[in-house]
This record gives structure tokens, sequence and C-alpha cells, in this order.
């Protein structure tokens, strides 16, 4: 028996663990260089990627003030059989705390619809050799500051490739003081639903008048008009019909030269889903108090009969249960109890305590 | 300050680690049942660290879930596989409460039958941590142990409130005639 039981568990042991990558990838989000060493489930087993990677900020990064910062992965051709690309936007390489925002960027928009420094791309048609990408940045001090773009992907053999840029550093310097400019707490909206339009409320500093334009990607630009209210300039973006993505971006005009703020992405996606948050937690509690009851009404009962109390009830019954050897004429030993004796006394007597 | 997801992780790992253990014990207390040879000894231990490590397991989980949902920056009601995942974790949770609750008031030895459904309910609450644990994995691995339920990531199945509530009343109500029930028999 135990024998059989010691094969048991080191053939448990011995059987080899699946480990590989996750062709279907993991999906956008905030993410530490390789995930922390998640992404491809043992980040010792990845080979190097061979693409190129290269990052380019806008031309002036100032602080408070959104920024382009385009990253651009090169050398991809028919032998990385790529179906998916990941592509991170670091600033360290140490697998924690890497994301931007820990190193005072704010991530306005990942182009993607949302505000992550991790995106995957699908590549089922690689159009070119060359892929670029725009993130939205805000720095939020003066000064220089360190990014890394990286990629992961897999090949055709499912093996996981990973690489990481030089270091590429940004200089962030301070904006002219009475510059027209959006206010460095605005945040452009990043997504909204299939079939709603979109009340743009743009908060700027100094700007005596603010042009819309907007756009599907590289297409022409169409100009909204805006109008100054409760502090913001307001336009309205039109409804999209289905899933995808528009850009758009404000020309502020003021005291100082025409500021035109980067493209921001807006996408459209299918409504999200949402459940009411009471029925939710009550429905957690009646999970708890349903199964702790499941669990209590499957014990079978122990139904006592007239019968059975009749003797349950006679203490010599108990008594008798209970008993040990008889105690000795000097009584108990020295701290025990009667229930030890019952238990043990049988060896005091034998003398084997 | 720790954050709540590396906090949700250490939780998480406590609380599968100590079901997981629960669940081998139970399936070998069943077995040693079941062999009935040399069992009063393995029996016991496999009955007493299944029943310590789901008590750890279970104070460990209120932690787990508070974590998770802090960690979370839009509430498990926004994602169906996160509700899934409260879901599911609660009700393991109940189970697990119930199992110790009855091994607890535990009066006289069970016999085989009430052995062999007590350790499948222990062995059931470990079925609904590692589920649970499993889909935490679709955010990381983008898999789960869950493929053969192909809604749970995108559907919940959610009652409405009034039903919940009527669901506690129910089984509250039924524990006490069950209670009142077994004492008019005595």
């Amino acid at each position: 028996m135990r024998a059989r039981l010691t094969v048991f568990l080191v053939l448990a042991f011995l059987v080899p663990l699946h480990v590989s990558g996750n062709p279907g990838g993991v999906g956008n989000g905030l993410e530490d260089m390789q995930c922390g060493g998640a992404c491809h489930g043992d980040a010792n087993q990845n080979a190097t990627s061979n693409l190129g990677l290269d990052l380019q900020p806008s031309e002036s990064v100032w602080v408070g003030q959104p920024a382009e910062i385009t990253v651009k992965i090169s050398g991809i051709g028919i032998e990385h059989n790529l179906d998916t690309l990941g592509i991170f936007l670091l600033s360290t390489t140490n697998a924690n705390g890497d994301i931007p925002t820990s190193h005072g960027w704010d991530i306005l928009s990942d182009g993607m619809g949302d505000t992550n420094n991790y995106i995957e791309i699908s590549m089922d048609n690689p159009p070119t050799s060359v892929y670029s990408h725009t993130w939205i940045l805000r720095a939020d001090e003066v000064g220089p500051k360190t990014l890394y773009v990286a990629v992961q992907h897999g090949d055709s053999s499912g093996s996981p490739y990973f690489g990481i840029s030089q270091a590429f550093e940004v200089n962030v310097i301070p904006i002219p003081e009475n510059l027209q400019r959006l206010h460095p707490e605005y945040s452009p909206p990043t997504s909204r639903d299939i079939g709603e339009s979109t009340d743009l409320c743009v908060e700027t500093i100094n700007a005596s008048s603010v042009v819309i334009e907007w756009r599907e990607p590289s297409g022409n630009p169409i100009q909204l008009p805006t109008s100054p209210d409760e502090g913001c300039w307001k336009a309205l973006l039109p409804a999209a019909i289905d899933e995808n993505t528009i850009q758009w971006r404000a020309i502020l005009e003021g005291d100082g030269p025409t500021q035109t703020t980067p493209w921001f992405s807006l996408s459209s996606l299918e409504p999200k889903w949402e459940a009411s948050e009471m029925a939710l937690n009550l429905q957690s509690i009646a999970h708890i108090v349903l199964f702790f009851g499941i669990v209590l009404l499957l014990k079978i009962p122990r139904k006592k009969t007239s019968e059975f109390n009749k003797y349950e009830a006679s203490s010599e019954v108990v008594e008798q249960e209970n008993l040990g050897p008889p105690l000795p004429v000097e009584g108990l030993p020295d701290g025990w109890s009667m229930e030890q004796w019952n238990h043990y006394g049988a060896d005091y007597l034998e003398g084997r305590l | 300050m720790i954050e709540n997801g590396t906090f949700h992780v250490i939780t998480t790992e406590l609380v599968v680690g100590s079901f997981a253990l629960a669940g081998l014990c139970f399936v070998l207390h069943s077995f040693f049942t079941w062999r009935q040879t040399e069992s009063s000894q393995y029996s016991q231990i496999a009955d007493t660290t299944a029943h310590a490590a789901l008590l750890f397991g279970l104070l460990a989980l209120p932690f787990a879930i508070i974590s998770g949902l802090g960690a979370s920056p839009t509430g498990a009601h926004t994602s169906p596989l996160l509700a899934n995942k409260m879901l599911l974790s609660t009700a393991g949770g109940g189970l697990a409460i119930g199992v110790l609750f009855t091994r607890w008031k535990l009066d006289a030895p069970m016999k085989n039958a009430e052995s062999y459904i007590h350790n499948a309910l222990g062995a059931s609450s470990t079925g609904c941590m590692l589920l649970t644990a499993s889909l935490g994995g679709t955010y990381s691995r983008g898999d789960s142990l869950t493929e053969f339920i192909p809604w749970i990531k995108t559907t919940t199945p959610l009652l409405p409130s009034w039903m919940s509530i009527l669901v506690i009343l129910i089984v509250i109500t039924a524990l006490l005639l069950r209670r009142t029930s077994t004492v008019k028999h005595g």
C-alpha cells in the first residue's frame, strides 16, 4: 500500500508539464517588461527577436502637454510567420515597475481605444516590413526621461521571442508661459460605444479660439466648429456605425503661434458588459448561504428515537461508554484528567507511562 | 505600500495551495475509507490535514477576494469573467464553511456513505477554488482550465436581487425547519 502510494506520488511529480507561449496573446494591458516574466510562461525560454526597434518622440515634448511617441518595428518578414505581435512601451527594464506611469508619464492614448502600455497587433497580413504605432503620453515634470520599446512574438514552431530596444532619452522642456495649450489635467476620451456620438469638451489655457479636426486614419481631416461653454470648447464628433477608430485633434489660437495637438484616437466598441453591483453582491452572499445549506442538508440526520433517548439519558450507559480501567486506590495520578485516564490508564497501570 | 495586484497574487497562492492540499486529502480519505485496510492511521491523518488546510484556505479567502476586487479598476460587475470568479469563489467558500461546520459539530464517527458525501463536498469546494484561480490565468496567459465552459468568460448567470434574497430566505428556512424537525423526532 505504502509502496503504491509512493510510486503514485513520484509519477505525479515526474509528469512533464507543457510550457509554451500564448499563441492567442495575453490581451492589451498595463504590463511590465515580459509581463513580469509571465507572458511566455517561462521567460528564460525566450529566444532573442531580430526585429528592429525604434522610438521617435514628437519634436518638442512640453511638460503637461500631450506628446506623440511613435515606435517603429522593422524587419518583419515571411520567416517570422507572425500571428500576433506584442509591443511594449516601457520606462525601465526591471520587469517590475516598468510602466511609464511609474516614472512621471500619463498614458493618454494607446491608439487602440485605451490607455495601456502593452498592445497586441494582429499580423495576419503584414502590410509592410515596417510597422508604426503611436502612443500619446504626457510628462508631469521637466527633465530627461527614458523610454524603451520591446516586442514579443512567436514563430511557426511556437517558440517565444523577445526583443528590447536601447534606451531612448526624451527631453521634457518647460512650456512658454503665455502659450495657448490644453489644460494639464485634460484627458481625451479614448473609446465610446458604437452608435454614440461624442460630446467633446476640450479644456484649454490662454486659447482665444479652438477648431476641432477629425478624420478616419489616413483620411482627409474634417473641421468642426466649437463653442465655449462651461469652461471648455465644445464640439460634437459623429457616431460610428461599426467598430472602428477615428482620430481628432485641436487647433488652438491665442497670443502665441498656432498650436496643434497630436491626433488622438477614439475607438468605437461594442457596448461593454455591466451588471448590477448590488445583484452580484447579493448573489455572492446567496451562493455562500446556499452551498453552506446544501452541505448541512445533505448530512444524514441522526434521528433520536424515544427508545434511544431512554438509554441515552441513562448515566450508566454514558459512564460505561467512557469507562477506562479501574482507578487505583490512591486515585488519579497527579495532573491527570478522567478523560486522560480513560484513554491512557491501561498504559499507566502496565508501567508504560 | 503593497499594491492590490501583488497582494492578490500572494493571497491567491495561499488559497489555492491550501485548497489543493485539502482536496487531495479529501480524495485520499475516501480512498482509505474504501480500502478499509491499514486505514485508521492514514485515514485520520488525511481527515485532519484536509480540514486544517481547508480552514487555512478559508481564512485567506476573504483577503484574496477583497484584494482581487481592489485590483480591478472598475469592479467585478463590469466583466463577466470577474463576476464569474466572484460567484465561483463564494460557492467554494460556502461549501468549505459547510464542510468545516459539519466536521466541527460531528458528535460521532461518520458512516462510510456520509464520509464519501462529506469528502466529495470538500473536494468540490477545492474544484471551485481551482477553477476560480484558473480563470484569473486568462489575464496573464490567455487560457484557463475552464475551456470546457465556453460561456464562462463572456456570460454570467446573474439572478435578480429579489431572487437572491429569496434563495437566502429559503435556505435559512430549510435549515431552521430541519433543525426543528430533528428536535421533534428526538
